[in-house]
C-alpha cells in the first residue's frame, strides 16, 4: 500500500470515527424534553437561610436554636437524613445552590455533604422557606 | 455478493467499508464514553441533568409510566403504589411554573431541587420544592 493511500484510508477511517461521535451525541441529546413550564427568576441567596446554613457546617447549635423555632428545627432535623435514613453526623460542607421567590416567599435551596452515623459518605437536598425574614418551613 | 459488488470501484468499496468500520467504532465508543460518564457521576455538577429534568416533568403530567422508567427497578406492587401516589398528589395541584435550583453530584450520587409554583383546587397559590436524590440516572428518592 502507497503511503498516499494508507494516509487516505487512514483519514476516512478517523472522519468515519468523528462522524460516529457525532451521531451518537445527536441520538443521545435528542432525548432532553422541552419543559412547557415557565421558570420563575432566581433571587440572590437570604440572609436568614445563609447563617443557618453556617451555623449548620460549624455545628454551631447556639446560634441554630436562636435562628428556627422548635417545629422547624424538627423538619430540618428530618431533611438532614442520609439516602438510607441515618442523621449526617459529620457535616463537610453547605453549599448555597439557588433560590427562587413567589410573592412574599423565598425558597433557598442548599446541599449538605458529609458522613452519615454509619460512617457512609453522602449529600443531602434542603429548602428553607423564608417569609418577611423568618424561616417558616423546611422542605415544605 | 460478487456480482453486487462487481459494478463499485474497490476504491470506493474501500472508502465507504472504511468510512463506516470508523463511524461504527466512533459511536461505540461514545456510547461507552457516556455510559461511564454517568455510571461515575464525572462532570454531573455541570447543569440540570437530564434525568432529573425528565423525572419532574413526567411526575407533574401524571406520566406513571415514564416515573418508573427513571426509578431503579421495582416489584409490581410498589409500581402501583407509587402510580397510586403520583395520581393523587397530581390531582391535588396543578403546575404552574417549575424552576430548577440547582444541584451538586458526589460520584454517582446526585442531589437536585427543584421548586414548582401549583394552585391547588381550592384556587390557593404556593411554592412546593423537591429535592430528588439520583444515583446512576435513575431517582432513587424524592423529598
Amino acid at each position: 500500500m502507497s503511503e498516499g493511500r494508507a494516509i487516505f484510508v487512514l483519514s476516512l477511517f478517523i472522519g468515519g470515527l468523528l462522524g460516529g461521535v457525532l451521531t451518537e451525541r445527536i441520538v443521545n441529546s435528542s432525548g432532553v424534553r422541552e419543559s412547557p413550564y415557565a421558570s420563575l427568576d432566581r433571587v440572590e441567596e437570604p440572609r436568614v437561610t445563609a447563617e443557618v446554613a453556617t451555623a449548620i457546617e460549624n455545628t454551631d447549635s447556639r446560634t441554630l436554636s436562636r435562628l428556627m423555632d422548635t417545629q422547624r428545627l424538627q423538619a430540618l432535623q428530618q431533611a438532614l437524613q442520609s439516602p438510607l435514613d441515618r442523621p449526617i453526623a459529620d457535616v463537610r460542607g453547605v453549599k448555597f445552590v439557588g433560590a427562587t421567590a413567589r410573592g412574599t416567599r423565598v425558597v433557598a435551596a442548599y446541599i449538605l455533604s458529609g458522613k452519615d452515623m454509619g460512617g457512609t459518605d453522602s449529600i443531602v437536598g434542603f429548602v428553607l422557606d423564608v417569609e418577611n425574614g423568618q424561616i417558616v418551613g423546611v422542605n415544605d | 455478493m460478487g456480482r453486487l459488488t462487481r459494478w463499485i470501484p474497490p476504491i470506493i468499496a474501500t472508502a465507504v467499508g472504511t468510512m463506516l468500520v470508523g463511524m461504527l467504532v466512533g459511536y461505540m465508543l461514545a456510547a461507552t464514553v457516556s455510559y461511564v460518564i454517568t455510571e461515575r457521576g464525572w462532570f454531573a455538577n455541570s447543569g440540570e441533568p437530564p434525568e432529573a429534568r425528565a423525572f419532574m416533568l413526567a411526575y407533574l403530567q401524571r406520566e406513571a409510566e415514564n416515573i418508573a422508567a427513571l426509578r431503579p427497578q421495582q416489584d409490581v406492587v410498589s409500581k402501583a403504589l407509587a402510580e397510586q401516589m403520583t395520581q393523587s398528589t397530581a390531582a391535588q395541584a396543578k403546575a404552574l411554573s417549575l424552576t430548577y435550583l440547582g444541584g451538586q453530584s458526589q460520584g454517582p450520587l446526585s442531589v437536585q431541587v427543584y421548586a414548582v409554583e401549583a394552585r391547588a383546587n381550592d384556587g390557593s397559590q404556593g411554592l412546593i420544592t423537591y429535592a430528588l436524590t439520583l444515583v446512576g440516572g435513575k431517582v432513587v428518592l424524592v423529598r
